[in-house]
């Protein structure tokens, strides 16, 4: 047994790497939303990743997090790029269409930006995650060009994204989103809309194990608490 | 030949001798101990005549074999690497010819792995020390520090590193299995230094800085405490600073740091 005598007095053991883990939540706030109070769901659920992540000693410094929002005839950010930390759920509302290419050309967009700025300030990171949930099936015109651009950043490794439809969506459209594994199957989850909060909890818990990832190691991520589609 | 090497029972070990002191110690971090996993770390020191070789590895953990490439790696260097150093005068050693000893070396347990070499992945970080110099060769992350000493003061400010490699993200890096595995030797002249440490990438989190630089507030009391202390109460020391609770906050990974003290 080694007691605290056993150890070099006065060794500051602090977390010096900064390293980030960056995520940008795509969320479906079309019209459909409000049905069978998805949407208060879905509030709920965002309120409980935050608390789930600031509680978390390692991951609300090393995860940083954006939301945008995608309803009505355009996608916006919801909430900004913030250390977990720091994050504060908006409360979201829902509306109109379902632009989700316009919102995955926002995600990609902001992750590219994000890469950029950690490297110009030398910040190592890891993979991104981009989180698409739907209960429906995009209605912007020229979706199919952004499904194939978000396709082929996973593709490169870009990008790691989970596309997660709500009862009720599109799966095959959704599935355009995300490119084949390794064994060339599309994995794509279906939630139960009553699961939202346990989905947000799921995702927070696998981001802190990512933001904890040690170098050279395969991070074993769970799924989510959903069913599995496999697209063959 | 004198030969120190981890194993399943000889987590820390302590010696010294005329070639100075030895301390080194290795820790399963908690993902693997979750699990029930042995660690993915190893390391070797061997001493022979006027040269020490040591040799620190960490075995992939995103593969089977990473903790038995990791072992390959760290004992087959340090002891071939001796060899190979038994017909040199110090006097006349390169970094060219110590590049062409690892280079055959590294190759040669490549062959001698049987199976997948991919599955053996592990990164190498490695020192040869003699009286008249040191010289550090790195594959991947973890770190190398020399750091030169006037009248037992280590000096800080010259430290040399052998900085950890990355691919564009943290959790990817360079590995002694990979195919172009030379692309990425990276080959240090020191000079004479009187104090060399070899870390995985467990312990770089606190060890060195954000900026490149050594972390002080760790490596100081380290230095200091395991230059005052006898060899094999000082590894007791080192293990259970790796081991600590604030440590395996830090990281889960498996850490193992060796320390080497030049006469």
């Amino acid at each position: 047994m080694f007691e605290e005598e056993d150890m070099i007095p006065g060794a500051e053991l602090a977390d010096n790497t900064n390293q980030r883990t960056p995520c940008v939540l795509l969320l479906d706030c079309s019209g459909s939303m409000a049905n069978n109070g998805n949407i208060s769901r879905l509030n709920e659920g965002i309120v409980k990743f935050g608390e789930d992540l600031r509680d978390d000693t390692i991951a609300r410094r090393r995860v940083q997090v954006a939301i945008v929002r995608f309803g009505g005839t355009e996608a916006t950010t919801a909430s900004d790029w913030v250390d977990a930390a720091s994050f504060k759920a908006p409360e979201l509302t829902a509306d109109g269409m379902t632009p989700m290419g316009m919102a995955v050309d926002l995600g990609l967009k902001m992750i590219e930006e994000r890469k950029q700025l950690y490297k110009e300030y030398g910040i190592p990171y890891t993979r991104p995650w981009l989180f698409l949930l739907s209960d429906g099936e995009p209605t912007d015109i020229g979706w199919e060009e952004s499904a194939k651009r978000c396709n082929e950043a996973e593709t490169e490794k870009k990008v790691l994204v989970w596309p997660i439809g709500v009862q009720g969506a599109n799966m095959k459209t959704l599935a355009a989103f995300k490119a084949p594994d390794a064994d060339g199957q599309q994995q794509i989850h279906s939630l139960e809309a009553v699961k939202f909060v346990e989905l947000f909890q799921w995702l927070s818990a696998s981001l802190s194990r990512t933001s904890q990832g040690t170098i050279g190691s395969r991070v074993e991520i769970l799924i989510p608490p959903t069913t599995m589609l496999v697209e063959t | 030949m004198k030969l120190l090497r981890c194993s399943k029972d000889q987590t820390h070990a302590g010696e010294e001798g005329p070639w100075g002191k030895i301390v080194a110690a290795t820790v399963i971090g908690s993902a693997h101990e979750r699990k029930n996993q042995l660690g993915q770390d190893a390391y070797a020191i061997g001493i022979e005549n006027e040269w020490l070789v040591a040799v620190v590895c960490d075995g992939a953990g995103s593969v089977p074999h990473g903790g038995d490439g990791a072992l390959l790696c760290a004992e087959g260097l340090a002891n071939s690497l001796l060899c190979d150093l038994e017909t040199v005068d110090p006097d006349q050693l390169s970094l060219e010819t110590i590049d062409r000893f690892v280079t055959q070396r590294v190759e040669q347990i490549r062959k001698e792995i049987k199976g997948d070499l991919h599955e053996y992945a592990a990164t190498l970080i490695g020192a040869v020390i003699s009286a008249k110099d040191t010289h550090l060769f790195h594959v991947g992350d973890g770190a190398a520090v020399a750091v030169p000493v006037l009248e037992n003061v280590p000096q800080w400010q010259e430290v040399i590193i052998s900085q950890p490699q990355n691919g564009e993200y943290i959790n990817e890096t360079y590995f002694f299995t990979d195919p172009g595995w030379h692309d990425h030797l990276r080959m240090t002249a020191c000079g004479r230094v009187g104090r060399v440490a070899l870390m995985t990438d467990g312990v770089t989190s606190f060890a060195l800085s954000s900026t490149a630089t050594v972390a002080e507030r760790f490596m100081v009391p380290v230095f200091r405490h395991l230059q005052e202390t006898e060899a094999d109460h000082g590894s007791r020391a080192l293990y259970g600073t790796l081991r600590s609770a604030k440590a395996r906050l830090v990281s889960d990974d498996d850490k193992t740091f060796v320390y080497i003290q030049c006469p």
